[in-house]
């Protein structure tokens, strides 16, 4: 089996943009959903941008942003001894960017579809804001939470332009397997770039398949 | 005590209320739909905001320049929807209001409660599971286990079968006193509101009346009010169990020193003591007592006051039973063939079948 490096960097990159994605985005998507006005749509706006913009683009500000002569990639040089840019740490950063939509909207929508009265009965029982969330909301938004996860783990699996700008192709470090798809086509290496091709086809499918299902299924089962 | 000045605009209608209740009192609201019992509710609950003061005991919920989110009111409600929560099951549910009850030291016992609204064999169901009064009873338990200075209960008894209404209703009753609880209690159903409730509020013209007792406003009826809601005059009597006829069917109830009959309810004991209310329709009135028929109750009394009904030809007649006020309605006719005065004596005749007990 070829490039199983690549195959195993990109698994290790989509599992750690998804579960950073998580993190930040279940507190930052619940504290959109109780925003309203302006503000609001800005940063959605913000978030939803990476769907339509050429990934080249965001790659090409995130190579700019994260490059050693900034402050923050300065920061990270000093910290860790290594460079944003062309690295695992850059993919990561570049990711969590680019499939930032696909957490946000599922959580949105998922958060925003618990009713309210629930909410304002929870609070009458004497329930604060997090238990709110936390007894509340995140249960009840289950299957938000999962479609934002396979979405975000799919997407970074899939995602090509903003790793070739950021990251390059370095064996072990930030060599996915879209880009070594890619290098097998410029060497005219057909036949393993149809290996590649359908793995990534039939994973794909599984995911949206099973986010499809998830979705159809009557909520009490997911439990 | 609760005190409440406040003031509610929406589009489709405003209410004003001026009222203060007492701790240990359970209060009955009436009015029309679409009145604003439920915004009433809510804003004293903190779910809806509304202008004016707001204070409970020492606590200020809120004034002009702040309002106390409803976390920190020590209010539970019984909405007139469902609000379990659907991923609990109905024990979590419980577990979800004692686990955040204020700690009075008059707290409920979960047994209790379980016990009086029937609910200990649904504990382990989801709110899927449950038929529309089930969801109501787990409410109301959900509300008393929160342990709350404030019981709000909107229609809470809109989906019951009648035993089981009379006896949360009976339960809700002595925990209010028992724990100083305020409760209010909005019902359609009339006779609900006055069995139970010492007092009772009226909306009228967008305005809460302040609480007056409950006897004084079904036996006097409410002017202008009858035509919006479905209002009907009585009487609310308090009467002893005396026995069960189970037989017979009958319950025997004494009543100002006499003794009448009503359809068996399991849920009085011997010797326990509640409240009837009759109709004052359904009470017909004799000037000598009355052989050979078919009504069993037969009490007499003196006639003390008579109302001419300001929307028909008809009038109330009110017969004091030894200390205890019956209203009768009966058409101006008959009051004008039977030649009826203040003073006399009477015998006021009551169908068993038209007490609810």
């Amino acid at each position: 089996m070829p490039e199983l490096a690549a195959i195993w960097l990109t698994l290790k990159l989509s599992l750690v943009t998804t579960l950073v994605l998580l993190m930040i985005g279940l507190p930052f998507a619940w504290w959109l959903s109780n925003k309203t006005g302006t503000l609001r749509t800005v940063l959605e706006t913000l978030t939803s941008l990476p769907l339509v913009m050429p990934p080249t683009v965001i790659g090409f500000y995130l190579l700019v942003i994260l490059s050693p002569d900034t402050f923050l990639g300065g920061l990270w040089l000093d910290l860790t001894g290594d460079t944003l840019t062309f690295s695992f740490a850059g993919l990561v950063v570049a990711s969590i960017i680019y499939s930032l939509p696909f957490m946000i909207q599922p959580l949105l929508n998922a958060f925003e579809s618990v009713d309210p009265k629930l909410k304002e009965a929870a609070a009458d029982l004497g329930a604060s804001a997090t238990e709110i969330f936390r007894y509340l909301i995140l249960p009840l938004s289950k299957r938000g939470i999962i479609t934002g996860g396979i979405l975000t783990f799919a997407h970074t699996v899939g995602e090509f332009g903003i790793v070739l700008m950021v990251g390059g192709n370095i064996p072990g470090e930030t060599r996915v397997i879209s880009i070594a798809l890619y290098e097998k086509v410029e060497i005219l290496n057909y036949a393993e770039a149809h290996i590649l091709s359908v793995a990534l086809l039939t994973f794909s499918f599984l995911v949206l398949f099973i986010t499809y299902s998830l979705n159809k299924m009557p909520l009490m089962r997911l439990r | 005590m609760l005190s409440a000045q406040i003031k509610c605009s929406r589009a489709s209608f405003s209410i004003a209320a001026n009222v203060d209740l007492q701790p240990g009192t359970l209060y009955g609201l009436i009015g029309p739909s679409g009145s604003g019992k439920t915004t009433f509710l809510q804003v004293l609950g903190g779910l809806v905001t509304a202008d004016g003061d707001i204070k409970f005991k020492e606590q200020i919920w809120q004034n002009n320049s702040f309002i106390a989110p409803s976390q920190s009111r020590s209010t539970s409600t019984v909405f007139q929807e469902n609000r379990l929560f659907p991923h609990m099951t109905v024990k979590e549910n419980l577990l979800f209001a004692t686990e955040r009850s204020s700690d009075n030291a008059s707290s409920v016992d979960m047994e209790t409660v379980l016990e009086n609204l029937e609910i200990d064999r649904l504990l382990e169901n989801k709110p899927q599971k449950l038929s529309g009064g089930q969801i109501k009873r787990v409410s109301i338990a959900r509300s008393i286990l929160s342990n709350p200075d404030v019981l709000l209960l909107d229609e809470p008894t809109a989906e019951l079968e009648d035993r089981l209404k009379s006896k949360i209703l009976k339960f809700i009753g002595e925990l209010t006193r028992i724990n100083n609880m305020i409760t209010i209690l909005v019902s359609h159903h009339l006779p609900d509101i006055a069995r139970y409730c010492a007092e009772t509020m009226v909306i009228s013209k967008n305005t809460i009346s302040p609480p007056r007792p409950t006897q004084s406003i079904f036996a006097h009826g409410l002017t202008g009010f009858s035509e919006q809601i479905d209002f009907q005059e009585g009487s609310v009597l308090s009467v002893t169990v005396v026995d069960h006829q189970i037989d017979r069917g009958l319950t025997s109830l004494e009543v100002a020193g006499e003794v009448i009959v009503a359809p068996i309810t399991d849920n009085l004991k011997k010797g326990e003591q509640t409240n009837i209310f009759v109709l004052a329709r359904d009470v017909i009135l004799a000037s000598n007592q009355p052989q050979n028929i078919s009504i069993r109750n037969c009490l007499s009394g003196q006639l003390v006051e008579i109302n001419e009904h300001p929307d028909d030809f008809s009038s109330i007649v009110m017969v004091d039973l030894g200390g205890q006020i019956l209203a009768a309605q009966i058409t101006n006719s008959s009051l004008q063939d039977m030649g009826l005065q203040t003073g006399q004596t009477i015998f006021a005749l009551i169908k068993t079948v038209s007490i609810e007990v």
